[in-house]
């Protein structure tokens, strides 16, 4: 069986909900079949040069039906903070798991539920969204929206604050077959609302040789603010291929901050539309690759209206014979005067053998900006180290203390406290002299 | 009077220059020197040296410190076994916490010294009571290594480093420079505190300023390289008087 032939089958037999409802099918249809048209990406394509997916091709994926899992909320507890005070949604292989999940109740004129309830009880409300936001730019996309079956849905109406954080967890398990999952994850924050949101990928029982898929749509209304933020954290034997879209209407704030740590690869694009005037999107991000993993962050702001802001950090620590990409593309369209966009990409690299593709990308089509980027590649600073082993340090400990400041100066920007002191954890988890660090800090 | 450190013929290069030509220099227990030269003469290199700065090569002589050869020791193990020098210019070392940093630093000679590491509640009395010498607020712990200090922080963040360290060597790499009078005399009063029979002290010093905060046993003059002169507290008075020119042309004239 052909590449296609095999997902054409598994689509046709795939126990995907809201096989009935006519534009949802139709548009499954229609993204199957671009899908087929494409294929997957190829290192032709200008956008993925530096990023080869032919281990994410080569593997015929499998549909994870709606199974039973027999996880306890416990079981989660690294990946989970503050159950009492958030509303958590767990997916394992792509379905919501209501067991393992606490919803609290919600303010008034909230909606927060799983995607595969919100399609059977009220598919409309999703109509308007669904794939407005994020076009299908590649096959992945495709693969995603022809296979879209659960993920989480949360609406925020006009001047609601939903005061404690969403965390939407999706763990992959160990499968006898490979398998993908195709979350499709749906914000809508009406006019002055505000939410905080925590997206986790992760893993539980060894290794999983899984394919994450995802994409999550975000519109973000007149002075709306979302706080958005990924923590990849993925199985090392994993792939995850995942896209995050965003419009930002008048004065509204987009902050988000990614992190990645797991995954064997990873392509994770970040698009975020300033569509009128005074929006403003922040994105911190840091990747963390070690081993032979390959992490690839494609970022673009496009100020599309005056007087929009945009700032950007993102951050790279690459070991061993790691492997990361950044690029970083600012479009300020003509007429989208008064613009103030800064970009920032360093990347340490601790050994030889590590390698980092980097290219912050500015087209400007007006004059009245005010626009900087910078990208750095660099070892860690000789004198630095020798100051702190001249206080006693052995240089093992001045080195993992220098890249922990480092990676922290992404870290540090992530407003909510416990998923900042989290990914503290984690980062020290995997490092070098982390366990060291970890009794000091 | 028992020995500290032993200095002898040591010669040094730096980027495959020579810089110091010969230096022999022995300081006891208790005793505080002055090193004082012009712009050039070795002084800095002397003190990097000490520390096991990398690229500093010493291409002959011996380093003797609590008798052991000093220079087969990295400088963290130097650091253990109490030698502590104040840059001339400390960095800054963006998101390096003052305070976990500095507790690292004392475990880790508590450790070399078979001592149980410090708790977080005695650290932190430890510090407080340290940072009094120096009149730092508390502010400065939770902030980088001297990121953002000015000129006259980073040197009293040196003392206070020192002070929690307790040396037994300490090397000042003119740590006078760029301070304004206050600043010189807190930086002083943290020098003299640490004062004692079981601790020695080499400032490095342009001018003669320093010591009337911080008095010498002996002063010594560098210069090419060498030392030229050596005397008590009273050469550098005349040094201050006369300029280093005096003792220069006496060099030629030799």
């Amino acid at each position: 069986m052909s590449t296609m032939e095999h997902y054409r089958q598994i689509f046709a037999d795939a126990d995907m909900v809201g096989k009935d409802i006519d534009w949802l099918a139709a548009g499954r249809e229609k993204a199957l079949a671009e899908f087929e048209q494409s294929g997957f990406p190829t290192s032709r394509n200008e956008d993925w040069k530096y990023t080869r997916v032919n281990p994410i091709e080569k593997k015929a994926w499998n549909w994870s039906g709606k199974t039973c899992v027999g996880l306890d909320p416990e079981d989660l507890n690294d990946y989970v903070f503050e159950r009492k005070n958030s509303h958590v949604l767990v997916f394992v292989n792509g379905w919501f798991q209501p067991q393992l999940s606490t919803k609290h109740e919600l303010p008034q004129g909230v909606t927060l539920s799983s995607m595969a309830a919100q399609i059977a009880d009220g598919a409309d409300e999703l109509k308007p969204y669904l794939g407005k936001i994020a076009q299908n730019n590649n096959g992945f996309m495709a693969l995603n929206t022809a296979f879209s079956n659960d993920g989480a849905y949360l609406h925020v109406a006009q001047n609601v604050t939903l005061d404690k954080p969403v965390q939407l967890v999706f763990i992959a398990t160990r499968q006898s077959d490979p398998v993908f999952t195709n979350t499709r994850n749906l914000i809508v924050l009406e006019r002055g609302a505000q939410a905080q949101v925590v997206e986790t990928y992760g893993f539980i029982s060894g290794e999983p040789e899984n394919f994450t898929n995802a994409i999550t749509e975000a519109v973000v209304a007149e002075g709306a603010r979302l706080y958005h933020n990924i923590a990849q954290r993925e199985s090392e034997q994993g792939y995850h291929v995942s896209t995050v879209a965003a419009t930002v209407a008048k004065d509204g704030h987009f902050e988000q901050n990614a992190i990645a740590i797991g995954a064997r690869l990873m392509r994770t694009d970040i698009n975020v539309a300033l569509t009128e005037p005074g929006a403003h999107a922040t994105l911190n991000g840091l990747y963390l690759p070690h081993k032979r993993q390959h992490m690839d962050y494609h970022t673009f702001i496009d100020h599309a209206a005056p007087r929009c802001t945009s700032e950007e950090v993102y951050r790279g620590v690459l070991d061993d014979a790691g492997r990361g990409v950044f690029n970083g593309k600012v479009l300020v369209r003509e007429g989208a005067v008064q613009t103030n966009a800064d970009q920032s990409n360093k990347n340490l690299l601790l050994s030889k053998q590590a390698e980092v593709d980097t290219k912050p990308q500015l087209e400007i089509f007006n004059d009245d900006v005010k626009c900087s980027h910078g990208a750095t590649i660099g070892q860690l600073n000789d004198l630095h180290i020798f100051y702190l082993r001249s206080r006693g340090l052995d240089e093992g400990q001045a080195r993992s203390m220098l890249t922990y400041a480092f990676a922290n100066e992404v870290v540090n920007r992530i407003s909510l406290e416990p998923l900042r002191d989290r990914m503290s954890m984690a980062i020290l988890d995997r490092m070098p002299g982390g366990e060291e660090l970890k009794k000091l800090v | 009077m028992e020995k500290l450190l032993e200095i002898k013929n040591l010669h040094a290069e730096v980027g495959g220059k020579e810089i110091l030509k010969g230096i022999d220099l022995t300081v006891n227990y208790g005793e505080i020197h002055a090193i004082m030269g012009p712009n050039g003469s070795g002084k800095s290199t002397l003190s990097n040296v000490l520390a096991g700065r990398e690229g500093y090569e010493v291409t002959e002589g011996e380093v003797i410190y609590k008798g052991k050869n000093l220079l087969e020791l990295e400088p963290e193990e130097r650091a253990r076994e109490g030698i502590f020098m104040a840059f001339q210019y400390p960095v800054e070392i963006p998101g390096v916490n003052n305070s976990y940093f500095l507790k690292a630093a004392l475990n880790a000679k508590l450790k070399h010294e078979g001592k149980p590491e410090i708790d977080a509640m005695d650290f932190l009395t430890l510090v407080r009571d340290r940072m009094k010498i120096v009149e730092m607020d508390d502010k400065f712990m939770s902030r980088g290594v001297n990121e953002g200090f000015s000129g006259g922080e980073k040197k009293r963040n040196e003392i206070l480093q020192m002070a929690v360290l307790e040396p037994t060597l300490a090397i000042l790499d003119e740590t006078d420079s760029g301070l304004d009078i206050d600043a010189l005399r807190i930086v002083a009063e943290g020098v003299n505190k640490l004062r004692s029979p079981e601790r020695s002290v080499i400032m490095v010093t342009h001018y003669q300023r320093l010591l009337d905060y911080i008095v010498p046993d002996f002063v010594h003059v560098l210069s090419d390289g060498r030392i030229i002169k050596s005397g008590d507290k009273s050469l550098a008075l005349e040094l201050e008087e006369k300029g280093y020119g005096w003792l220069l042309g006496e060099d030629e004239a030799a």
